[in-house]
């Protein structure tokens, strides 16, 4: 009788065709995804209780790595100038995201206008990091050669600022902002969009301006997106600001002005091969990046609900 | 009913003028920020074009005469045609993987109702999370134990494909399921009555049906791909695999070459994925938040 409860609860379309189907398709590509995508982490979070270099030769150290970790203070550098650098993007993106997806979809642009800017703002999510990367690289060299040095010279006689060396954290968030606001301006455009005119409509009626619309609809009906939106961004920029900080300095700048978590990982890893370090600091960098993205979420839901 | 309209209309009006003000200051910050997109691609383009004495004498001028032989010295003398090749093979050889691998599962996600399924469901919403470099390098060498990458390894370009293909696998079956989910069951009843096995119902009726989402998987896991570079830098130890992302890696802090060539590298490298985005934008806009979606 028990078992007869249980399998109506079951809520299953399958066949025996059905099955074959799934082992063969869905289940071979999950064996492998598990075989090369998980099997390797499970292994790491092993590894990382090991002085182990890469050879046979490894020894079992208990919490040592970590405790290194946790000491060193090039560590917390590094995720001091990775929380600078979030902060940075934060406070573009998010700024920037909200102004042009309101811009371009309440305070009537023609159609023509908004699809340019539409266009050319999500072209550095088409581009490659390191391509990005090289580019500015260029761009703040220092010297005459550097667009930006060259830029300030013509008012200020023979400027000159080797911006990545002085300023790292800024040039880094300033970039990685710029790949940002394209994407994250069409997300918020597409949100806006699904408000219903109606309630537009009846406040427009009611005789709320444009800016009273704004805090009174737009906001509330919106604040969801961009919970997602600054958690994204966290949550992606924490553990990996590597890519572009790999491109500008790899050696992690001066005394580690520009070192980050992700470069911290990987010069540990594959520089120097110190793999059970490297995979503990990996895994510390998981708990806080995660830590830090849930209490932002939680505490932007309270927030939402108060508006 | 005439007066209200009449009421209504003038407070449109009294409205238009705060409106315009606000549209045109934020119409400045609109321009701002597409020129600073636009300029700087337009700038390598232009110094890719001039002699690497005509840049480091002004960064701002126009080339005196086109440099075409800039792209000839980094295509031929710097292999970029090489990179260039091996970029394209790793990219179409990904592409064709990851719809083999994601086309199917997002059927059985999509359509089969089972514990077993749903917990599948959940378990690649899980992993869809991992950040990168959590597996980069226990990846690394677990494949090294399995001799698929290293200096000697010819199967370098073989192995991206299947490793990034395998790790596309969670966004894009997130992304193709919903299309499979909308489509009628019905169809799928008459093939079960008519005695269709799964294999002859995916193939000639599921399929057909959701060909513009095996496009835009397609589409996006090619400009993943195609810009791929943190994997590509750690596993490609062989210059001969170089792929475009890697290739630059080095040239940029490689002495040998100027900035005219390494400019005309990065337009090499930048080009297809331009003219892809020109061509295919809409698609690409929709595919959102794809796997790398914040850089850097």
């Amino acid at each position: 009788m028990k078992s007869k409860t249980f399998k109506r609860r079951i809520n299953s379309n399958m066949t025996p065709s059905k099955w074959i189907f799934f082992a063969v398709t869905c289940g071979v590509v999950l064996a492998l995804y598990i075989t090369f995508c998980v099997v390797p982490i499970f292994q790491s979070v092993k590894m990382s209780f090991y002085d182990w270099k890469g050879g046979t030769k490894m020894k079992y150290i208990k919490w040592d790595n970590y405790i290194e970790v946790f000491s060193d203070k090039i560590f917390w550098k590094a995720l001091k100038n990775d929380l600078i650098i979030t902060l940075i993007k934060e406070v573009v993106i998010c700024f920037l995201t909200v102004l042009f997806a309101v811009t371009l979809t309440r305070f009537r642009i023609k159609t023509g206008e908004a699809t340019f800017y539409k266009f050319v703002f999500y072209v550095p999510n088409v581009l490659s990091t390191v391509i990005i990367g090289a580019l500015w690289k260029f761009v703040f060299t220092s010297g005459s050669s550097g667009l930006v040095n060259m830029f300030i010279s013509l008012f200020k006689e023979g400027f000159n600022l080797d911006w990545l060396a002085v300023h790292p954290l800024g040039v880094i968030g300033f970039v990685a902002s710029w790949c940002g606001v394209g994407l994250f301006m069409l997300t918020m455009i597409a949100s806006i969009q699904q408000i219903p005119g109606e309630l537009y409509e009846a406040a427009r009626i009611d005789g709320a301006g444009e800016m009273t619309q704004l805090k009174y609809i737009t906001m509330p009906a919106v604040w969801l997106q961009l919970t997602f939106m600054v958690v994204s961004i966290l949550y992606q920029s924490l553990g990996g600001n590597f890519g572009l900080v790999n491109v500008f300095l790899p050696n992690g700048g001066t005394n580690g002005n520009a070192m980050v978590m992700g470069l911290y990982v990987y010069k540990y890893g594959d520089g120097e091969s110190r793999l059970g370090f490297s995979y503990a600091s990996s895994l510390v960098m998981l708990v806080i990046t995660c830590a830090i993205s849930l209490s932002v979420k939680f505490a932007m839901n309270k927030v939402g609900d108060l508006i | 009913m005439r007066n209200e309209l009449k009421t209504e209309n003038k407070k449109n009006r009294v409205e238009e003028p705060a409106l315009t003000v606000t549209r045109n200051i934020v119409r400045i910050f609109l321009i701002v920020w597409a020129i600073l997109i636009i300029f700087p691609l337009l700038w390598a383009l232009m110094s890719s074009l001039k002699t690497s004495a005509e840049f480091m004498k002004s960064a701002w001028a126009l080339p005196k005469k086109l440099q075409w032989v800039n792209y000839a010295t980094a295509w031929e003398k710097a292999n970029f045609s090489q990179y260039f090749l091996n970029s394209l093979f790793l990219s179409v050889g990904t592409v064709i993987l990851t719809i083999a691998f994601t086309t199917a599962s997002a059927y059985v996600v999509g359509k089969f109702k089972h514990p077993v399924i749903k917990s599948v469901e959940i378990f690649y919403s899980i992993f869809m999370m991992v950040p990168q470099m959590l597996l980069l390098l226990p990846l690394y060498q677990f494949l090294r134990k399995l001799s698929m990458v290293g200096t000697d390894s010819a199967n370098v370009l073989f192995t991206l494909m299947l490793v990034n293909a395998l790790q596309g696998v969670p966004f894009y079956v997130f992304l193709t399921t919903p299309f499979v989910r909308s489509l009628n069951d019905s169809v799928l009843e008459a093939a079960e009555i008519d005695g269709a096995n799964q294999f002859q119902a995916f193939i000639t009726l599921i399929v057909p049906m959701i060909v513009p989402a095996i496009f835009m998987v397609g589409l996006l896991s090619f400009v993943g791909i195609w810009n791929e570079y943190v994997m590509s830098i750690t596993y490609i130890k062989n210059p001969k695999y170089y792929t475009l992302s890697t290739g630059i890696n080095n040239l940029i802090t490689n002495n040998q070459y100027g900035y005219d060539v390494k400019f005309a590298a990065l337009m090499i490298a930048m080009l297809p994925i331009l003219i892809v985005y020109a061509i295919f934008q809409k698609p690409l806009q929709n595919g959102l938040s794809s796997s790398d979606g914040v850089k850097g």
